[in-house]
Order: structure tokens, then sequence, then C-alpha cells
């Protein structure tokens, strides 16, 4: 019998270092924000049992690619990995060209994460006119990419054929060059 | 001698999502899905760079009340220098409240909107129908993170301002750490 048992941890810290210079006077002052948190196997708040990875590349200028958190994703195992609630999606806008960014938002079809019953990571959209969604800008570097981290504990529901679906849309900037990195965690009930 | 100041920043980025495939009694196979990036941004107002920073600690926040940051004018950092920022790089927001559903939300504020797509920068989408429907949800406990290294271009009077706005849960006792990198120029 085969079993999977997904489980994550992440080590985030974001630092800002301010000195102080007043002939033999020196201040110093750090502003650190850390969160160091790892998710055992379940499907409790502060758990995982569903992991997604996957690099994206040679991705048209324009393409919109969909993520079904439902029913279409699969794992270097060959596994389809369902989600009924997300804690986390990171994306890494790898592209160096300059304005290249992508978009991470609800899909028009079944848009996942749009706040509902107090849970979501992007608002409701109140003239349904699809404007939720955040802007990831281009890398600077192989070692500097554009960043962007969602985090919610309690989980945002993902709803089969409701609510399940975000997408990652490129700029019209020319190139069939983006890429990027997306890890998605998250609970199967 | 005139005080002078000299802000620098890094970022520590390591999430990893751990799966192992289990046949009969032993482990099988084991992937380890590490997102990375550790980034130093040096002093100064080149891409890449940051002269400018910003931290709070908010709390006691009412249900259902706005907090604005106007970054041209209005802030100061811990030395008590006016904070005035031409681009941000990186905002990161964590809502420290653990009420159950209490969230947080981020986004550009209805008078002067800082972040909105414009120029083919920003860290919202462009609001199609001028019904501020952007914005980043936070639940409780929940952060944030934004990164990006060509920075977002701050407008004085024009799109220099955010806002956090609480859930109508009840309790003055909305909680958040903001931290706001940048550049004077």
């Amino acid at each position: 019998m085969t079993t999977y048992y997904d489980s994550a941890w992440f080590d985030i810290k974001v630092c800002a270092e301010m000195v102080r210079t007043e002939g033999p006077s020196v201040g110093h002052v750090k502003h650190l924000v850390s969160e160091l948190v790892t998710m055992a196997n379940g499907t409790a708040d502060g758990k995982i049992d569903t992991c997604y990875y996957r690099h994206e590349s040679a991705k048209a200028a324009s393409s919109t690619t969909q993520y079904d958190l439902n029913a279409s994703l699969t794992d270097a195992f060959g596994q389809t990995k369902t989600f009924a609630e997300v804690v986390m999606i990171a994306v890494l806008n790898r592209r160096t060209t300059a304005l290249a960014y992508l978009i991470v938002g609800p899909h028009t079809a079944t848009p996942f994460g749009r706040l509902s019953a107090n849970l979501g990571f992007w608002p409701a959209d109140i003239a349904a006119d699809n404007d939720q969604g955040e802007i990831v800008g281009p890398a600077l570097s192989d070692s500097e990419p554009g960043m962007l981290i969602l985090y919610d504990p309690t989980g945002v529901p993902a709803g089969a054929g409701a609510t399940d679906i975000f997408s990652v849309i490129c700029s019209a900037v020319v190139g069939a060059t983006n890429e990027w990195d997306i890890l998605i965690l998250g609970r199967s009930a | 001698m005139a005080a002078t100041y000299t802000n620098t920043a890094w970022l520590d980025v390591r999430i990893c999502g751990e799966q192992v495939k289990i046949e009969g009694p032993a482990a099988t196979g084991a992937l380890k899905n590490l997102v990375s990036a550790i980034v130093r941004l040096s002093n100064g107002t080149s891409d890449g760079s940051i002269d400018k920073a910003y931290f709070v600690h908010e709390s006691a926040k009412a249900a259902s009340s706005t907090t604005a940051y106007d970054f041209h004018t209005s802030l100061t950092d811990a030395y008590g220098q006016v904070c005035s920022m031409a681009e941000i790089t990186t905002i990161v927001i964590r809502n420290t409240r653990t009420t159950a559903l209490a969230w947080i939300v981020l986004f550009p504020s209805a008078v002067a909107p800082f972040g909105r797509l414009s120029g083919s920068k920003g860290f919202w989408v462009a609001d199609i129908a001028g019904d501020l429907d952007q914005g980043s949800y936070i639940g409780p406990g929940g952060f944030r993170i934004f990164h990006a290294p060509i920075g977002v271009p701050v407008s004085n009077g024009v799109a220099d301002s955010i806002s956090v706005t609480c859930s109508a849960v009840a309790g003055d006792t909305n909680e958040w750490d903001l931290l706001v990198l940048g550049r004077s120029a």
C-alpha cells in the first residue's frame, strides 16, 4: 500500500537596519519581522497535508495559467492534489525583463480566494469586473526575484466547481520567456 | 557634525513543502520543494537598494476602523525622521490578532491610492470600475509579503497612500506589524 505524507515549514525574516551617525555618537536600530513555522501533517488549523510546487517557464506574453485547486494539479509523485483549504501561496517571478510583471488573483471562472464568510485572500468583486489580484514585479537578477507570499493559518476555502481556481496572468511584455516558481500549501479537508 | 542616517535591509525567505511516499513499512521517496530567496538591499537609490525603512506595530485598533499611511509626508522612522519614499520595494504586513475571522485588509487608499498598476508597476491591479475592490486580506495570524526589486513609484498627492481596515469582529484589539522598505529617489 502506498501512502503520501505532506508537511511543510517556513522560515521568513525581513530586517531593516538603520544606522545613525553623529560625530562619535552612533545609533543602530533593527526592525526584524520573523516567522518560523512548522506545519505538521494533518487537516487541523496549523497543519497541512497537501503541497504543490511547480516551476513554470516559457509562458507567453499576456497568457493566463490556471491553478484549479480541486482537480488539475499533480505533484512530483503523479498524485492529484485536491485542496479544500489553502494556507499559503508563494509566487516568485523569475523573469528579469523590465516591467514583465505577473498578476496573481481569482480566476474569472469559479474564482478562488475572494472574501466570503470572512475568509479570503482578495476582496469580493464589488462590480463583478474582475479587478482583484496582486502584482509580482520582475526579478532584478537570478537571485533577486519579485516575490508575493500569502499566508493564512486558518485556511481559505476552495469550493469544488465554485471557488477553486486562481490564475497567474503574464504582462504583455514581448517574449515567451515568463517564468515563475509557485508553491501552494493547504489541506485536503 | 550633522547626523546622517544609513538604512539597509535584507530578506531571508525559505518555504519548504516536504512530501514523503510510503510503501509498506518504508519510505520509498521524499521530495523537498524549497522556495528560497536571500536578498541583501544595500543603501542607495538604485534598483536592488533601499535607503528608507518604516516599521510600526499598531495595536488597540477598533473594529471596522481604517488607518492610513501616507508614504510621502506623514511617516516618521525610529529616529524621528520623516520617511518620505519615492519608490517602495517591499511591504510586509502581519496580522497579530488571533481572534477568529478578525481579518485586516491592506489596500490602496480611496484618496491618492498607492500601488495600483500604472506604467507596468504596482502591487495591485488597476481599479477597473473605480469601486475600490483591490486589496489584500490577511486573516488572523497571517501575513502578506510583497517584494518588487525594481520598486513601485510613489507620487506625491496622487498615488502615495495605503490603508488598513479592520474587520467588524468586535473588540478594540486589532493589531498588526507593518514594515515598508523603499527609496527616496
